[in-house]
């Protein structure tokens, strides 16, 4: 499972609508709208669905777009990295 | 609070989000990453600080540095790094092409069988026969080492980059307006604009972090315009208070005519161009401002609208905006600089500026935007380029040659004074046959030269040797390398990245390098000397012992960033050039007395312009010229290419991240509705595309985000390589060719 730090930059107009459409989606955490234009949110998706859920963000209408401020894979880590490192 | 592992990872995600925005986070500041480690990201010029995780010796997390610029943010591919780190094609042993097929073998077999090519070359042919074509992705300290081994070293200036790809008429145009190459102003500038024109850059997908900051700045007062001209309605125009669609290739006409109409309305400042400003025409005599005056005659708006398609009362409007905002920032990138003229578009972008007086205070200034994390740092400042030499000097000036010599511990006179071949004529060089051999690293010619059809004969031809460092087997040149040395790849090994605003970051060692991988540095430093160049010239246990050295050679310069050590370097998150001592802060806005170390405190003028020898900078009288293929009847429309935001370059990076690639699967053609429907083209449908070098089938995007006439097509992709179609003419002055205009004919498949 991937778990992404999200910044949603939307309209100032749009902020609250946005945030309670976000948090109507099963994959994402909000924490809390910011500066009149920020919702940030945490996403925690298997790390080969992860760019679909946030393009469901990007789809919201009001959002300017999507920043990430954080990604890790960390318990996807498998075997062939293994043997990469290994080299 | 008792955290799960799980918890606390989602809490360090919220946390990293909620620190770009300045809100702290409590239970999330105990972090028990085993290490944290700064760097740079690894992708476009922005040069976005970020902080490698480290958990038992592996990266495994990424995230926004909260100290540089980017203020911890990230756009998804700099957050997605490791996959790229841990990918399954990366090269991690050194190879030579044996009966066809490139096989491991040591290092000491590699680097003598290099070395020996090469020495054979040169001894047969001389040093005009050897080349390194290098990249804006190495260290500095990597392709400062390599232009010092090729040049000192082996006496041949075939020193190029692919920065000459895409920034080179930037360089140009900042060199022939004010004397000395590099933006005078930064990042910082977009908070204090109160008008921003953007031309010939899509920055919210070539540089989202900085589309963020721009679109910060705009909702945190309504009042700043937002001008962006540019033929694709793209995402940047979003926030435009007006976009500008233009035929493409019109761009000088459009800026000459927002010059007319800045002095005809008598919106210009006088005062400063009376006073910091030198007329010239395009042979390079000087004038009075009357002269220039009745030049731009020929460009009223009501004329320019006749060979743009844009209204005059919109020039009109933007030239307004321009010259009223109380500070108007320019940025600009490949629209501009991958043009037949690009850098006369950079001359008479900064022509408004000078006009103006929109330069040197805070948001007022001209600034372009580079496509990769260190084509500034690395190979502009270092002279990574065939007529360059270190921190602006110049191979054809003797005295810039001499200095060089006695910096470097060089006999008077004995470097080569023969600027080498410019990209272009290099790879036509190679296929001539004049150039055999070629070392290259951390770049994919194969893919991203224009023409490539052309380009990638010569590099198969059979007595052309070709070495590779190379970090992924999968890169199209690869198909082409003799021999392949395997790199230490981004923080894998330290060194220095130099982004767009002049900011010097340390890229430091998160993890040891897989396999048998070496830095780039120790690969340079042993080739060199069973190259047989003299081990006094390349005497490096490190980059760090090649970065103190070219601290030194950048002092007597107006680079000078004496005062940027290693141990700085490691404090700080950037410092920005000029920093001449070890408590300079660093510079942000260069020219202006009081703010850039290199004029004096006591200068008499406010600005002073000294790359020129009067210190005024100049405003050219440069002629519009259309773009070197334009459509025709058996071609009648334009194609552009470029990036999309989930993608960079030539994709051996971003097609390795599951989530990126399936963001962007594969090629596709953006066609205007209008154009699909005249053609009966619906979306998905398969369109052929041909140019006087080649055709290529593509599913088309049925938009309006293109004007009509218009296709585009994303250069990411190596199984639908888009440089096979477009165009290798090239502009005089900086030799960057012409990738984003050539006429094409579209039909259904």
């Amino acid at each position: 499972m991937a778990i992404a730090g999200l910044l949603v930059h939307t309209l100032k107009v749009d902020l609250a609508r946005v945030e309670g459409e976000i948090q109507n989606m099963a994959e994402m955490t909000t924490y809390g709208c910011h500066q009149d234009q920020y919702v940030v949110v945490v996403a925690e998706a298997p790390a080969n669905r992860l760019e679909a859920e946030v393009k469901k963000i990007k789809a919201v209408d009001g959002v300017l777009t999507i920043y990430t401020t954080y990604v890790t894979v960390e318990d996807e880590m498998d075997e062939s990295t293994e043997q990469i490192i290994r080299g | 609070m008792k955290l799960s592992r799980r918890d606390f990872l989602k809490a360090t995600a919220a946390s990293s989000a909620l620190m770009a925005v300045g809100s702290p986070m409590a239970f999330a500041a105990d972090d028990k990453a085993d290490k944290w480690v700064k760097g740079v990201c690894r992708f476009c010029g922005t040069g976005c600080g970020v902080m490698v995780g480290i958990h038992n010796g592996r990266a495994v997390q990424i995230k926004g540095d909260p100290n540089n610029h980017n203020a911890g943010f990230l756009c998804l591919k700099g957050a997605l790094m490791v996959p790229i780190i841990y990918a399954k094609e990366r090269v991690t042993d050194p190879m030579i092409r044996k009966n066809g097929k490139l096989t491991k073998v040591s290092w000491d077999e590699a680097l003598n069988y290099t070395a020996d090519k090469f020495k054979s070359v040169l001894k047969a042919d001389g040093p005009g026969a050897v080349a390194y074509y290098g990249s804006g992705q190495a260290l500095t300290e990597e392709t400062y080492l390599a232009s010092k081994i090729f040049k000192a070293g082996l006496k041949s200036n075939n020193v190029e980059g692919n920065p000459r790809l895409c920034m080179a008429s930037a360089v140009g145009g900042y060199v022939t307006t004010y004397g000395k190459d590099e933006p005078m102003g930064s990042y910082d500038d977009i908070d204090a604009a109160s008008c921003i024109f953007i031309i010939g850059s899509n920055t919210s997908e070539c540089h989202p972090i900085l589309f963020k900051r721009i679109a910060k700045r705009k909702q945190a007062d309504p009042n700043v315009k937002i001008i962006v001209v540019d033929p694709r309605r793209t995402n940047t125009a979003r926030i435009a208070d007006l976009h500008v669609p233009f035929k493409p290739g019109t761009d000088l006409a459009i800026l000459n005519a927002m010059a007319y109409h800045i002095i005809d309305e008598e919106l210009d400042n006088s005062r400063f161009h009376g006073k910091y400003v030198n007329f010239m025409t395009n042979d390079k005599k000087k004038v009075d401002f009357e002269a220039y005056r009745k030049f731009l005659e020929d460009y009223t708006p009501e004329k320019a609208e006749k060979i743009t398609g844009v209204k005059a009362a919109t020039i009109r409007t933007m030239a307004t905006w321009f010259a009223e905002s109380p500070a108007t920032m320019s940025l600009w990138c490949m629209g501009i600089n991958q043009r037949i003229r690009g850098v006369w578009a950079n001359n008479l972008i900064s022509n408004l500026h000078l006009l103006t007086g929109h330069i040197g205070k805070p948001g007022a200034t001209p600034f372009s935007l580079t496509g990769q994390p260190n084509a500034c740092g690395g190979v502009r400042d270092t002279g990574g380029l065939s007529h360059l030499l270190p921190a602006g000097r110049l191979i054809k000036k003797k005295e810039n040659r001499n200095e060089m010599e006695k910096l470097w511990g060089l006999p008077q006179d004995s470097l080569n004074p023969k600027p080498g071949l410019h990209t272009v004529a290099l790879y036509n060089a190679i296929g001539e046959g004049k150039v055999k051999a070629v070392l290259m690293l951390c770049t994919n010619p194969a893919q991203s030269l224009p023409n490539v059809n052309k380009h990638r004969k010569a590099l198969a031809r059979e007595d052309t040797f070709l070495c590779l460092i190379e970090a992924f087997a999968d890169a199209e040149t690869m198909k082409f390398a003799d021999v392949v040395l395997p790199p230490a790849f981004w923080c894998e090994r330290e060194g220095v990245y130099g982004c767009s605003e002049r900011r010097y970051a340390l890229v430091d060692k998160a993890i040891e390098p897989p396999g048998q991988c070496r830095e780039s540095v120790h690969i340079l430093v042993d080739l060199a000397k069973r190259m047989d160049v003299d081990p006094k010239l390349v005497p490096y246990k490190s980059a760090e012992d090649v970065w103190n050295e070219w601290r030194k050679v950048s002092r007597p310069t107006p680079y000078n960033f004496y005062g940027m050590t290693r141990d700085r370097l490691r404090k700080a998150s950037g410092i920005r050039w000029p920093c001449p001592t070890e408590d300079h802060p660093g510079t942000k806005i260069r020219y202006v007395r009081g703010k850039d170390p290199n004029v004096p405190a006591d200068h008499p003028n406010k600005y002073f312009f000294y790359g020129k020898p009067d210190g005024k900078a100049v405003v050219w009288m440069r002629p519009y010229k259309g773009a070197a293929e334009e459509p025709d009847a058996a071609y009648p429309m334009v194609l552009t290419t470029g990036r999309v935001i989930d993608h960079w370059h030539t994709g051996t990076m971003t097609m390795k991240v599951p989530e990126l690639k399936k963001s962007f699967p594969a090629a596709y053609v953006e066609v205007n509705t209008r154009d699909a429907k005249a053609k009966g083209i619906n979306n998905g449908d398969i369109i052929k595309l041909t140019t006087r070098r080649g055709a290529m089938d593509l599913p088309a995007r049925v938009s309006d985000v293109c004007l009509p006439g218009l296709v585009f097509v994303p250069f990411h992709y190596a199984d639908k390589l888009i440089n096979k179609l477009t165009l290798d003419a090239f502009d005089p002055g900086s030799k960057q060719p012409e990738y984003k205009i050539c006429a094409v004919k579209i039909e259904k498949a």
